[in-house]
């Protein structure tokens, strides 16, 4: 138990030393994500999917912001630089911007 | 006058005599419909068989004093059997005018008389013919004297003598309970006689009578094309047992009911239950608690949220400042880019919505753009 503890905390702490400022608040981004999707499907377990497209837009927002979100990550992050020499970190952000604008107008369209 | 006329005659009267009128009028006349000088004679009168009336030859019409166009014949004392007739009559010129043309013309007659005598037999008798027809004889008018029974071996039999062709012998069965009618037609039993038979077999037709058994009256209904009185004529009552079975369920579609039909009222699909309020309402506050984790991790994480325009006075401040202003414009235009999306969802069409979002997309393009290049910029050099 102690061990898995360790590790955990071993894993924690090598995140904050070692994770540059910008994932982490990418990272925060998910989470953020993540939790409002689960927080949506609870709710859809406990009560049913009446407006079945209120719920789905709902859903479908927070799948394709975390996926979004994860491909800004990818390609800010420094590790991985080699892979997208000709994306800048700004062009990343803005593409980032511009897709979330184009998820949310179908979202809105879909919400009924 | 030198010209020829044409003379026209033409039945005026009924072309149905009756015992009670067989009063025949004609009308002279020429072509225009005005007077001409003639005289009407009714040369004869022949039968469907074209055999003459012997009685009715070459008669003079009785000129109308107050219509001298009109001729008329009494034929009241002449005995006309029922029947169809084709009357000849032909017009003579009174002052021997040559100049009028005078064709004999040809009018269709029908005699209409009185039903003549009928009898009915009604008998039962078995399906097997094993035992004799037990007969009850009925002249016109009267009455079965006492209630048939009948058992499903058995067949009711119903014979009419009548002294006339008889275009339609119906015998109607009425349920007396249900007061549903059968109508049955007799078929004449010898060709070219005056004898009609029905057979009700209550094995065979139970089908016709829907297999209810049950008191019936039976009603024998006499017409024709040539008799004045048709006659309804209830024969009495019989008990019909009639043998079992299923009738065919009708087609709602083709069966006749009288009275109103069902309104056909069109049901929209009932909402499914919502949940409690409340629950509703624990799970759009617990769908805002991962926004508050964000800002609290951000913050945690020491991002720079420190610039975010918090206030309206503090907005317009930034909007203002070279330093920061264009990192506003472009949170700014975002924001009302997605104020613009939730009007859309609320009101707007997506036409609508494309428009509305023209100028906020174009300054958020703009101001992003240099935003973004600006702090590229600022980190290469």
């Amino acid at each position: 138990m102690t061990s898995v503890v360790g590790v955990v905390k071993n894993l924690l702490g090598a995140y904050e030393a070692q994770t540059p400022k910008k994932l982490k608040v990418i990272d925060a981004y998910l989470a953020y994500v993540l939790l409002t999707g689960i927080v949506q499907f609870v709710y859809c377990c406990l009560v049913g999917t009446f407006p079945f497209n209120s719920f789905l837009s709902g859903f479908i927002s927070s799948v394709g912001c975390f996926i979004l979100a994860v491909c800004l990550r990818i390609q800010v992050n420094p590790e991985n630089k080699s892979l997208f020499l000709e994306i800048s970190q700004e062009r990343a952000f803005a593409d980032f911007v511009i897709a979330h604008l184009l998820l949310h107008l179908v979202v809105m369209n879909f919400i009924g | 006058m030198c010209f020829a006329t044409p003379v026209y005659v033409g039945l005026t009267s009924s072309s149905v005599l009756s015992d009670s009128n067989k009063l025949i009028t004609v009308k002279a006349t020429d072509l225009m419909g005005r007077p001409v000088d003639v005289t009407v004679m009714l040369e004869s009168l022949t039968d469907k068989n074209g055999k003459a009336v012997s009685d009715i030859q070459f008669i003079q019409g009785v000129q109308n004093i107050a219509d001298n166009t009109r001729f008329s014949w009494d034929l009241k004392s002449k005995a006309l059997p029922k029947g169809f007739y084709k009357a000849v009559l032909s017009a003579k010129s009174t002052k021997n005018d040559k100049t009028l043309i005078l064709p004999k013309s040809t009018v269709e007659l029908k005699v209409i008389g009185k039903l003549g005598a009928v009898t009915t037999r009604v008998g039962v008798a078995d399906s097997d013919q094993q035992s004799k027809t037990q007969w009850n004889d009925l002249n016109k008018g009267q009455k079965l004297p006492k209630r048939l029974e009948l058992e499903p071996a058995q067949k009711l039999v119903v014979k009419i003598g009548a002294s006339d062709t008889l275009h339609q012998v119906f015998v109607l069965f009425r349920n007396k309970e249900t007061k549903k009618e059968i109508a049955l037609i007799a078929q004449p039993e010898t060709e070219g006689k005056t004898d009609y038979k029905l057979e009700l077999d209550l094995t065979l037709q139970a089908k016709d009578l829907g297999y209810n058994s049950g008191l019936y009256e039976v009603i024998l209904v006499l017409g024709d094309f040539l008799i004045e009185d048709s006659v309804e004529w209830n024969l009495g009552e019989v008990n019909l047992q009639v043998a079992s079975g299923k009738s065919k369920a009708v087609n709602p579609l083709y069966a006749i009911t009288y009275g109103m039909k069902p309104e056909i009222k069109h049901e929209f699909r009932k909402p499914e239950p919502r949940p409690p309020r409340v629950l509703s309402d624990a799970f759009t506050v617990l769908a805002l608690v991962p926004l508050l984790i964000l800002l609290i991790l951000w913050i945690k994480i020491g991002a720079n949220i420190k610039n975010f325009p918090v206030s309206l006075s503090a907005l317009t401040f930034h909007l203002g400042l070279a330093e920061h202003s264009i990192t506003t414009w472009v949170l700014f235009t975002i924001l009302a880019l997605f104020g613009v999306y939730g009007v859309f969802w609320l009101k707007l069409t997506m036409f609508e919505a494309f428009k509305w979002m023209t100028a906020p997309g174009l300054v958020t393009f703009i101001s992003g753009h240099r935003m973004l290049s600006q702090i590229s910029l600022s980190r290469k050099g």
